[in-house]
């Protein structure tokens, strides 16, 4: 199936389609959400809340930029969203634990590790996942798009609307910023 | 910096230069298709809950309203004029002095 088919069947509302669609990007969607997010349950809202809003809204979608590009940006935007919503949550958590009786978990577990670390990395790995919460949005963004999802320059500077210079500078600017983190701690 | 600094800390940045991408959860699909039914019956309950729909429906509920209590004064009002004739009839009638066996005694 075309990438121009499958868009035309979705806009139909063919859910033979939409389940390919799901099963076909599913992973990536998944992946990316667990890279930003470091915590799996969230990761599985964010990848449904994702393919939610490619189901309502296929019919926006101009076809401008390829189909893999625009779910790349509905995910990194819905990741975002998160990360701001549970950043808002914590910040009031005490005014509301003080109204509301239900104790709800606001704070996420450390020691977050991708399943996909190599077991003999898995220690300086926490430690870089940890150290990644730190960095801006932007360059948080570029830094998982290319080392936790793998995809080249060209792509993310696709994905983040930007030049692909402006992507290489990101991805130097987080290293330099984490290796200053590292330091900091007394780690490395 | 020191040369041990430098490496460990390359150390660190290059720990997950080999990572395997991870997996969508089993059943993802599943949950996913449950979720947008939930999700468009809600939306269903929510177009019926706006405030255009909440505004006809008191409107019709006052009209009907109306139409009920015009109906029953109408037919307060029928029934007093149809009893307020059978008096009216039977004082005719009463004028009229028709000869009864006791006006007669009298």
């Amino acid at each position: 199936m075309t990438e121009a088919d499958l868009i035309a069947r979705l806009r139909k509302g063919d859910e033979a389609a939409f389940k390919w669609l799901v099963t076909s990007y599913q992973d990536r969607v998944y992946n990316t959400s667990l890279g930003l997010l470091q915590n799996q349950m969230d990761a599985e809202d964010t990848a449904q809340d994702v393919f939610v809003i490619i189901y309502k809204s296929i019919g926006q979608f101009k076809e401008a930029s390829k189909l893999s590009t625009w779910i790349y940006r509905i995910t990194v935007t819905c990741c975002l969203d998160k990360i701001r919503s549970k950043k808002r949550k914590k910040r009031f958590a005490l005014l509301t634990g003080l109204f509301n009786k239900e104790n709800v978990l606001v704070v996420d577990p450390e020691n977050f590790v991708h399943p996909g670390v190599l077991l003999d990395r898995k220690e300086e790995a926490r430690l870089l996942f940890e150290l990644i919460q730190e960095l801006p949005e932007n360059q948080r963004m570029a830094f998982v798009l290319n080392k936790v999802e793998g995809l080249c320059y060209a792509e993310i500077a696709l994905v983040l609307r930007v030049t692909e210079k402006a992507v290489d500078s990101l991805l130097q600017r987080a290293r330099i910023k984490l290796k200053g983190m590292l330091q900091k701690n007394g780690i490395a | 910096m020191p040369l041990h600094v430098n490496s460990n800390s390359e150390k660190i940045l290059s720990s997950i230069d080999q990572l395997s991408p991870a997996k969508a959860p089993d059943y993802f699909y599943a949950r996913l298709a449950g979720r947008l039914q939930r999700d468009f019956s809600e939306e269903r309950i929510f177009f019926l809950m706006r405030p255009a729909f909440l505004i006809v429906g008191f409107i019709v509920l006052l009209v009907f309203n109306l139409f009920v209590i015009s109906n029953s004064l109408q037919n307060t009002l029928k029934q007093s004029r149809s009893e307020g004739g059978m008096v009216a009839s039977s004082s005719v009638a009463n004028e009229l002095n028709f000869p009864t066996l006791l006006y007669d005694e009298k």
